[in-house]
């Protein structure tokens, strides 16, 4: 066999799975979303082209979960850039006695988000002390986040930015590592200050790894679905309530199919552009 | 860079702040776990308690937790083991051929990698209710294999790319096939990426949560789902639940300690450049 034959029979079976497993069902729910079945009413199969989209337009529900989405997209990942920069920056300095902080940092990412809900609801409960507890001996009477809209937000944000933060230092600080030494060396012939090193060398020079991690984590920003589902339900009210928590809810608990394939299309076109720039930019790289 | 004093000092501060806030989770499900029902509801909560391991003890002999743990076990390794198989030839293959095809094919794994799962999680739900696949580990094993193949052939890739080509022509001028080659030259080479791969593929599916939910009923309940079934059914059951929470995350943390250098190359590989 020729060379581009052995490597065409060894791309092919992953090619085909990978067809079969991701091409396959992506072309059905876009299908799926042209129907308006629903698997608790018989006979519902039929084709409607866009309806779907057009009762989105009236659905309350949805423009809440767009806002909620959002919400996750712009707080989440603001939070986890700024507090995982900080954090690189820290470990950057490699100060003594912080080496092995750099694994243990590593863990949150890495165990079941489902636990990380879990630990997180247990700490906002008020019954269970946790947080309030806290609060309280400073003086502060905690509210009962989980079950008011605007602090459970606060909740669900607070256990997604302690989940992802790490990845995103764990990712700057790589860049941080490679980051070419005769800049420092020259700020520091001229005298600059950490602030001024950090706003004139470092930042310029991290900001294209900076852009990847922040399109990463905003594409990444609403597979907090476990959290949410452990946390909140989605509640109070739909207030946690993001655009795929909300297909979820209506595809399989309410088994409305086809919208839920709709709700999750559309959720496939906002995502879209930030996709765009990222497989651009992540082709970049390497030829 | 050698800053001043403060600056150190600063470093120093946040970490602390990170690390306790790091921590408190961790601790949190720890105490709970150690404590009794009655010393659990205690307010203000009690730091100082008779620790005991009645939780972790009940969960393996009274609930079906051990079965749902094995069942974890079972779906990770063998969606590990077949994302590998299928997914380091097909990397290399493709950084060897680089044609246009394979431009898009790595288009579509990116895309599909930055898909949530829910997208999948209807279209998988409906074939396998009319295929009768609910709640089975094969089933589950096939879709987090849908989840986990771009992932390695993403990861794989950037470690082949990575490699020398010379040695490789040097193992054709000696006459070995192309498979050979890299069988033989391109694997071991790549061996630290490849660890790093698996490790990451064994958490992903080990923590996978939304397949396995809505995909398993009965049997082929994986362990976070058996913990958020505990959740609905014995809500008050903080003890068990915070026993049986902290033995899922056992794994991870294993894997954290044991192999964390491969770890963080999986976790950064492809992001940056280098």
């Amino acid at each position: 066999m020729s060379r581009v034959q052995t490597y065409r029979a060894m791309l092919a079976p992953g090619m085909i799975v990978l067809a079969l497993l991701s091409l396959v069902p992506l072309t059905a729910l876009v299908y799926l979303s042209l129907r308006s079945w629903s698997l608790i009413v018989p006979g519902s199969n039929e084709f409607v082209g866009l309806g779907n989209f057009v009762r989105m337009l009236d659905d309350g529900r949805f423009w809440n979960s767009l806002w909620v989405s959002i919400y996750y997209i712009v707080v989440n990942t603001l939070l986890q850039l700024t507090i995982g920069f900080g954090l690189a920056l820290a470990f950057f300095l490699d100060l003594r006695g912080t080496r092995w902080l750099r694994v243990l940092f590593l863990l949150p990412m890495l165990i079941p988000p489902i636990v990380v809900g879990l630990a997180w609801r247990m700490l906002f409960t008020p019954s269970l002390g946790g947080i309030n507890y806290f609060l309280s001996t400073v003086g502060i009477q905690g509210p009962d986040w989980l079950n008011r809209p605007f602090t459970a937000l606060a909740a669900i944000t607070v256990a997604a930015v302690w989940e992802w933060t790490p990845l995103v230092m764990l990712v700057l600080l790589a860049g941080l590592e490679s980051l070419p030494r005769e800049p420092f060396e020259a700020a520091l012939i001229d005298g600059a200050t950490f602030r001024q090193t950090v706003a004139h060398v470092i930042l310029p020079l991290l900001k294209p790894v900076i852009l990847v991690v922040a399109i990463l984590r905003i594409i990444d920003s609403l597979g907090i679905l476990p959290l949410i589902f452990v946390m909140t339900s989605g509640g109070p009210s739909s207030a946690t309530e993001s655009i795929n928590f909300y297909a979820y809810e209506s595809g399989i608990n309410f088994l409305h199919i086809s919208y839920a394939s709709s709700l999750l299309v559309v959720f496939i076109m906002l995502m879209l552009a930030f996709s765009v720039t990222f497989i651009r930019n992540a082709l970049k790289v390497r030829a | 860079m050698r800053p001043k004093p403060v600056v150190r000092i600063a470093g120093y501060v946040l970490l602390a702040l990170a690390f306790v806030g790091f921590m408190v989770p961790f601790l949190w499900l720890l105490q709970l776990s150690l404590k009794t029902q009655l010393d659990a509801f205690a307010y203000p909560p009690r730091f100082i308690f008779t620790p005991t391991l009645q939780n972790f003890v009940s969960l393996w002999s009274e609930s079906e937790f051990a079965k749902f743990f094995l069942n974890s076990l079972i779906v990770s390794t063998m969606t590990t083991l077949v994302a590998l198989l299928l997914g380091v030839p097909a990397a290399y293959a493709l950084v060897r051929l680089g044609s246009r095809t394979g431009r898009a094919i790595l288009v579509w794994i990116l895309f599909t990698r930055m898909l949530p799962a829910m997208v999948f999680v209807i279209p998988f739900f409906i074939a396998y209710s009319r295929f009768q696949m609910i709640d089975t580990l094969a089933g589950l094993v096939i879709a987090n294999l849908a989840l986990d193949l771009p992932v390695v052939i993403w990861l794989m890739r950037s470690f082949f790319l990575d490699l020398e080509q010379s040695l490789e022509e040097a193992a054709f001028i000696d006459g070995a096939t192309p498979f050979q080659a890299f069988a033989r030259v391109s694997l071991p080479l790549a061996l630290p990426g490849l660890v790093a791969t698996g490790i990451f593929v064994f958490i992903l599916s080990w923590n996978e949560f939304i397949f396995a939910l809505v995909l398993t009923r009965h049997e082929a309940v994986t362990a976070p789902i058996a913990i958020v079934n505990f959740m609905k059914y014995a809500g008050t059951e903080w003890g068990q639940l915070s026993a049986g929470a902290l033995v899922v995350v056992a794994p991870a943390v294993l894997f954290a300690i044991f192999a964390n250098r491969y770890l963080a190359k999986g976790l950064v590989g492809g992001s940056v450049k280098g």
